[in-house]
This record gives C-alpha cells, structure tokens and sequence, in this order.
C-alpha cells in the first residue's frame, strides 16, 4: 500500500491539499510539513472491495431499519454543542459531591439514632467483646465465670451480662420449679450458664446469695467501695475490666435490691479506672469463693 | 511550527461531504459511497498510525459499525470526520487490546528503517519522504502526540473535535499536536542532514 509516494521526489508536492492555504510555501517549513505527512498518511490505493464491503453493510443496515435508531449523545456532532465529555466530567464531579453529602447525612442520622438513651446497653454492648481476652487472669478466682462467659457470645451477640443473669435467676426461683415459666432464650441462657438444666438451682441460689451479699457491702460504703464490688462481680461474669459490665452488675443489684444509688453512680465511675480492676478483680474472687460455699 | 494551536482550516471537502451524508442518511447507498470514498483515505492514515499493517482490517470494521449506525449521527461534514473519526478509535484501542494478548511481531519491518535519501536540505527530506518513513515517525512519537497530529493532520479534525475524539481538553490536544510536530521538524531535518547515517541520527545536522 502507499507505494506510490515512496520517494517521489519531483511529485512530492503535486498531491498536495488543494486547501489552498498551503499551497504558499512555508518559509518556517512548518506547513509544508503538515501538508507532506498529510498527503503521505493519507497516500494508499483505494481498496474497492473494502468500499464494496462498508456500502453493502451500509444496505443491509438501512433494509434492516436500523437507521432509525435513536441519536446518542455521542452520536450528536452539531456545531456549537458543549463537548459532553467536558460537560459529563462535571456532572460526574457534582454527582460524587452529591452522593458524598447525602451519604453523610445518613450516616450521621444512623448514629443519632443509634444512640437513643434507653439502647444504651445495646449499642455499646458489642464493644464489651474483646475484654473477654483478658478473661483467664480472672477466671481462677471464679470458676464459674467460665460458663457464663463463653455464654456471652453464642447469645447473637447480645451480652450475657450478670445482671441478665440476676435477673433469670430471680424469675426462676419466683417461678420456683416451673422453668418453663422463663422464656425460652432466658432459661437457655440460664442452662448455659449454670452448665448444664440440672445445676440451674445451685447456680442460681449461688447467684442470689452473692448479689446479696455485695450489695449489702456496698450499700454500706462509698461509691468507690461500691466499684470494687462491682468490678469483682464483673470477673465473675467473665467480662473483667469492661465498665459497662461492672456498672451492669451493679445495676442488677439495684434492681433486686431495690436500693442504693451507689451502684449507679458507680456505674459511671468504674470504667475509667482500668487499673484497679485486677485488684478489684482478686478482692471479689476471694468475695465470692468466700460467699459460695 | 506554531500551527499547532490554530484552528484548522476546514477541510475542501467538507461540504460536500456533509451533503453526501445527509443524503446516505435518506437511504443513497451512492452517497455513502461518496462519502467513504471522502473519509476513508484519512481514517485509514490515522489507523495506520495507530495499529500500522493492521489498519485495513480495522477500518473494514469501523466501517461496518458506521454504515449500522448512520442514522443515528447528527452533524455536518466535518462532525462526520469526527463522528467516523471515534468509532474507528474505539476499533483502533479493541484491536491493540486483543494484539496485547496475542502479540504479533512489530510491524516495524527492515524496509521501514530504511535510510532516508542523501538529501542535503530539509525540503529535499520532505520531497522525498516515503509514506513508510513518515508513518515510522508518527509512530515513534509518544501516543497522546503521535493521535494529536494524526487527527488534526491527516483526518482534518479542527482542536475541539480531535479533543472531543480523544477525550481530551482542547487545550491538552493542541499541546500534544504542537510538541509532535515540532519533534517530527525536528527528526526530518536530523534526517536530511549531510551524510547523516542512522546511527548518529539524533545529533543536528
């Protein structure tokens, strides 16, 4: 192809555009070299069978009806048209900055939401999972902390926090020997934790007997007595060093005591002090080694 | 050499071409043939800047894409280069995709490497510039370049359209199109120089 201006010296510029504008040689060279690669790229013997080819694919489109489809906008080179490349770039631009906006807002409505007051547990509940590692340091003062701690996550996630526990226990000793009176998630709850459906009673009259006997401790003492108390309660449940579990503990006792503001106030106070938990930790395994038996 | 950044004087045919195409769009196959017959030596020169030996092949095939969808083009002429212009690249860049997972050899052939003739002046380089040479040339350049002159030299594309064809802002394009020519000025006047064999090509004559 294209042989025939391989070095075609004298007809070089025979060829040449008739645009007009460049038959004036360029003194610069610059036209003339535009116009040279330009007749020379576009040198080439016209391929009938080519043109043959584009022309019937050109009928069968047309007898197929294909011609009447509809103009994209890729297809629309009107003059004096915004090229949509440029236009699609800032529509795409201000649809990310759309989408980012709106992405946030409802982001910031999921939190709002989420951290309605009475989820409170709830929603922080999940971070109280790691802690569990720091479970074993605990769990020799406290043999039973072990069932209700690997309690904890076969429960769909929701915590199987001593005050749950607490609490199943008093509606089974209400219920006495009927445990069919607890719903079913409580009662399983309770058999996990007390290992097994035969030692729910034992369990759960161990339980009670040491709830009561913390809060009689701590009801007497101040607020700081009432952390350690609750902290030691916490080892037990199997989820040592987390705040919210102590103030948990310390909020079930509230419940079936009926008393005491201390627990609650320790509820706030005890999970910033991290470092006193082993210490609180140790105190309530003798705590409740000492109440069990 | 400072052409690069002026608009494009029209193409002589253009006119013409934009009546051949209305009248293919009301179902003349002899129009269409007038205006591949218009189109066609330009697009194939950007195809063979773009894919080399190959550029019949994917011609035929942008041609085929173009005769299915005819109807759907608005615009004039010049729109019609452009237009024809995009889908022949769309065909160019599916070939080179398919080429790199099936490699060929170069189509960079001995002959193309041929030495220019002993021409003692830059004129005389251009006289005598061979469609192989100017095509190893263009093809050497970096790819924004070598599409940027091919689209605005050899198809006839004014700065916005060959933009609008690659994609590109204008004024990215007409930098690319400036830069290419001034190293393809700058090559053939290497190449003409006095006794200049390849080797030392690159030192100015």
């Amino acid at each position: 192809m294209g042989e025939q201006h391989s070095g075609g010296g004298p007809t070089g510029r025979r060829r040449a555009h008739p645009g007009g504008a460049l038959a004036t040689p360029d003194p610069a060279g610059a036209c003339g070299l535009e116009t040279r690669f330009a007749t020379v790229l576009r040198a080439g013997r016209v391929d009938g069978e080519a043109e043959r080819g584009a022309v019937a694919a050109f009928r069968a489109a047309r007898d197929a009806g294909a011609h009447d489809a509809r103009t994209r906008a890729r297809d629309d080179w009107r003059p004096g048209r915004p090229a949509p490349a440029r236009r699609s770039l800032r529509l795409t631009l201000s649809l990310a900055l759309t989408s980012l906006t709106l992405g946030g807002v409802a982001v910031a409505a999921i939190g709002s939401a989420g951290s309605g007051a009475h989820h409170d547990d709830r929603s922080r509940s999940p971070r109280s999972t790691p802690p569990v590692a720091s479970t074993p340091p605990a769990s020799p003062g406290a043999p039973a902390a072990g069932p209700s701690d690997t309690a904890s996550p076969d429960h769909t996630g929701r915590p199987a926090t001593a005050r749950d526990t607490l609490a199943h226990c008093r509606a089974y000793t209400r219920a006495g020997e009927r445990g069919g009176a607890l719903e079913a998630t409580a009662w399983q709850r309770l058999v996990t934790a007390a290992g097994g459906p035969e030692k729910v009673a034992a369990y759960c009259a161990a339980r009670l007997e040491r709830g009561q006997g913390e809060h009689t401790g701590h009801a007497g003492t101040s607020g700081n007595k009432g952390n350690t108390g609750t902290s030691g309660n916490n080892s037990n449940a199997g989820t040592s060093g987390n705040k919210r579990n102590g103030g948990d503990t310390g909020n079930g006792g509230d419940t079936g005591q009926g008393k005491n503001k201390g627990g609650d106030r320790g509820n706030a106070t005890v999970g910033n002090s991290t470092a006193g938990n082993p210490a609180g930790g140790r105190a309530a395994g003798g705590n409740s080694s000492g109440g069990r038996p | 050499m400072g052409q690069g950044g002026e608009p494009r004087r029209p193409q002589p045919r253009d006119g013409e071409l934009g009546a051949a195409v209305a009248r293919a769009q009301d179902g003349d196959e002899t129009a269409f043939a007038v205006a591949y017959r218009i189109v066609q030596p330009g697009l194939l020169g950007y195809l063979r800047g773009l894919v080399g030996e190959d550029a019949e092949d994917v011609a035929s095939e942008a041609w085929l894409e173009i005769a299915r969808d005819l109807g759907r083009f608005r615009g004039d002429g010049a729109g019609f280069r452009g237009w024809t212009a995009t889908i022949a690249r769309h065909r160019a860049l599916d070939h080179l995709r398919r080429q790199r997972v099936r490699p060929r050899a170069a189509w960079l052939e001995q002959d193309a490497l041929e030495l220019p003739g002993r021409h003692s002046t830059h004129d005389q380089a251009l006289e005598s510039l061979s469609t192989e040479r100017a095509l190893e040339l263009v093809r050497a350049l970096p790819r924004d370049q070598a599409e940027a002159v091919l689209l605005r030299v050899v198809v006839g594309l004014d700065g916005p359209a060959a933009a609008r064809v690659l994609g590109k802002r204008p004024g990215a394009v007409r930098t690319a199109a400036y830069r290419g020519l001034r190293r393809l000025a700058r090559q053939l006047g290497a190449d003409g120089a006095p006794d200049t064999d390849p080797p030392p090509r690159g030192e100015p004559g």
